[in-house]
């Protein structure tokens, strides 16, 4: 396998030219996105299959799980989903918004591996902690909440989890670096603005993350003595919600890429959209309040301004990208010439058909309309009285995770791995990749695409044509 | 229009955007606005509010008050019918100490709340809509007093909806509210 990473037709300076898009690949960079994205596709199947166990024992006339097993399945399930399948993708989407879409090798590639190593081992030491769990511990579920404790090995592995994310992140920063170094004058592209701000709001989350896993692991290995309940709390969503506020930032930086590459869209104004990643960056992360909206300790006024007026901020940068991304795709298509027929015919004639498109499409809409709307109704502070720590939480936050996120990001895979397998073994390694794929399937997010997928992959050649017929 | 993959030469910001976005962004402003508004409004003129002080105190001490608080009302086959009109309920793994107690409908109480041990929450539903339900999150260490009246009469069911232990599926109580 590793050596189907390494090949590929490459030019003597590393780079070859991507057939979909025109951008010019470096090898370094493919490879890490390869490993990343591969990566995040495990972890996607492990915490689907997890799924299944927490429904059936939920199910109460199946109830197959016992107890302690219901909340390992169910802390197996957050973690691989909520945070490895989601943040070993985000890695990959920022290379892809950074030297990728730069045309630039990937720099300091040692660290891009170094990291890759610690967030692998992490991952795979945080699923034994939860799968070895015993009493006096407790499965950690998602939050692991202090003073309930969690497996030692568990906050050890949060730990090493977030320093192999800053590692990782590291050469992304170098990318944006170099560029502006070397072309001073030169506006970054939106994608890579988009991954640039994910990347700041990812390292604020990331810093949250050590203040609060790290004393919590010497309060449980006992050199501290007693750490707060509240504090605990409010330094948590630190990362509890920052974590999302990454997937929120790839996902729609994700969404101006592949709206882009494979529905002709455009950019209709840089100004709003750029404003509104940099909303997301001064608003997004007092949202993370609303977790402790029923909280005692905390003065009303503090809960309001943080969950009102500043997650409006963040809200009316949503609407931007709202409006930005769809109105991008219409002017975009009427450009090139598909829909002069009827008002919406520049949406009909889309390639519905080619799973990246409509993968994206339905994340767009159903993150909107589901996890956005019920999580803006959540988070007002009288109605989160009535539905904090009820099903109506799960239910918003699989609206955002995996009809938006995990929608979109899937789009981006069925994206990404065609294009980067091309000539280096897809279809030895296209396969596996395609029935991972179809173990999600089966999870019941997206029917519809598997045979889809399928096609597209027989009919690559024709859509190949369609692209080109872009200019790009 | 631009390429969101190309990096940018002309001056992106001097081009106004088109006034359809604009109308869009204002009506979005003005309704967050609203929303905003709405939000600090029903603190004043809402009867659903989560606000009350919190005082920092050792869960031992909480004990002893809600111990003193329990010497002090009547205690009857149905629950505790309080003395005052403070009302002291603690969580505890699995269950709630000072529950159940009986309360007037329309009557308007200081509930006292915290923990002994873990978080936990305190999920508090009529027993005939046992879908309607507000929670309140209740953490050791702290003693959150907030005014509470009921104004229907009948079963309340209170259940914990913070996951605590393996026995926190079975952590659940009862008060009464009686005309």
């Amino acid at each position: 396998m590793a050596g189907l990473l390494l090949s590929g037709t490459y030019d003597t300076a590393g780079f070859r030219t991507c057939p979909v898009t025109g951008l010019r690949l470096h090898q370094s960079v493919e490879r890490y996105v390869k490993l990343f994205a591969l990566t995040a596709v495990v972890a996607l199947l492990v915490g689907g299959i997890s799924a299944i166990f927490v429904a059936l024992t939920r199910w109460e006339v199946i109830g197959l799980a016992t107890l302690p097993a219901f909340y390992k399945w169910l802390s197996i399930h957050a973690w691989n989903l909520l945070i490895f399948w989601m943040v070993f993708m985000e890695v990959a989407i920022l290379y892809i918004g950074g030297p990728l879409v730069l045309g630039r090798p990937l720099p300091l590639p040692k660290l891009a591996g170094i990291g890759y190593a610690m967030m692998l081992g992490a991952a795979l030491l945080i699923n034994h902690a939860i799968a070895t769990t015993e009493a006096p511990d407790n499965a950690p579920l998602l939050t692991s909440y202090v003073p309930l404790p969690s497996p030692p090995l568990f906050y050890l592995g949060a730990v090493l989890f977030i320093v192999g994310v800053i590692i990782a992140v590291l050469p992304f920063f170098v990318t944006i670096w170099q560029e502006k170094q070397e072309f001073p004058n030169r506006t970054l592209p939106l994608v890579t603005f988009g991954a640039f701000i994910t990347a700041i709001i990812a390292l604020e989350a990331l810093l949250g993350g050590l203040i609060t896993y790290v004393p919590t692991l010497l309060w449980r290995i006992g050199l501290i003595e007693h750490l707060d309940a509240a504090w605990y709390r409010q330094m948590y969503w630190i990362i509890g919600h920052g974590s999302q506020q990454i997937n929120l930032a790839a996902m729609i930086t994700v969404w101006y890429f592949l709206t882009h590459v494979v529905g002709g869209a455009e950019v209709v104004s840089e100004r709003l959209s750029r404003v509104a990643f940099v909303q997301y960056l001064f608003f997004i992360n007092m949202g993370a309040a609303h977790h402790l909206l029923a909280d005692p300790g905390i003065h009303t006024s503090w809960k309001h301004w943080n969950t009102s007026y500043a997650v409006y901020g963040a809200v009316l940068a949503s609407m931007i990208h709202a409006f930005a991304i769809p109105a991008g795709l219409e002017a975009g298509r009427r450009k090139r010439g598909f829909g002069r027929q009827g008002l919406f015919g520049w949406l009909w004639s889309a390639p519905w058909g080619n799973p990246v498109f409509s993968a994206t499409a339905l994340g767009i809409i159903l993150f909107g309309f589901i996890g956005g709307i019920s999580g803006v109704v959540m988070g007002q502070t009288q109605i989160n009285l009535t539905w904090h720590n009820t099903l109506a939480v799960p239910g918003h936050f699989h609206g955002t995770v995996v009809l938006g996120t995990t929608l979109t990001f899937m789009g981006l895979v069925y994206f990404a791995l065609p294009v980067l397998f091309t000539g280096s073994g897809a279809q030895t390694l296209g396969t596996p990749s395609t029935l991972l794929l179809c173990g999600d399937h089966g999870a019941g997010h997206n029917h519809d695409a598997l045979p889809r997928l399928t096609l597209w992959r027989a009919a690559a050649p024709s859509f190949g044509n369609e692209f080109s017929g872009y200019g790009f | 229009m631009s390429s969101p993959l190309k990096p940018l030469t002309q001056n992106w910001w001097s081009i106004p955007a088109s006034r359809y976005e604009k109308l869009w962004v204002w009506i979005s402003a003005i309704w967050g606005l609203i929303l905003f508004g709405w939000m600090v409004a029903w603190s004043f003129i809402g009867n659903q509010n989560q606000h009350g002080p919190t005082y920092r105190i050792d869960p031992m001490v909480y004990r002893s008050k809600l111990v003193a608080y329990r010497e002090a009302g009547i205690s009857t086959a149905q629950g505790l019918r309080p003395a005052g009109e403070d009302v002291y309920i603690a969580a505890m793994r699995y269950g709630f100490d000072g529950l159940p107690v009986v309360l007037k409908a329309g009557k308007t109480y200081r509930f006292h709340l915290s923990s002994y041990d873990v978080q936990h929450g305190l999920s508090i539903r009529p027993e005939h809509a046992l879908s309607k339900q507000i929670t309140l999150q209740l953490l050791p260490g702290y003693e959150w007093v907030i005014p509470m009246r009921f104004d229907e009469p009948g079963i309340y069911r209170v259940i914990c909806n913070e996951f605590c232990g393996l026995g926190h599926q079975v952590m659940q109580a009862v008060f009464i509210v009686e005309e």
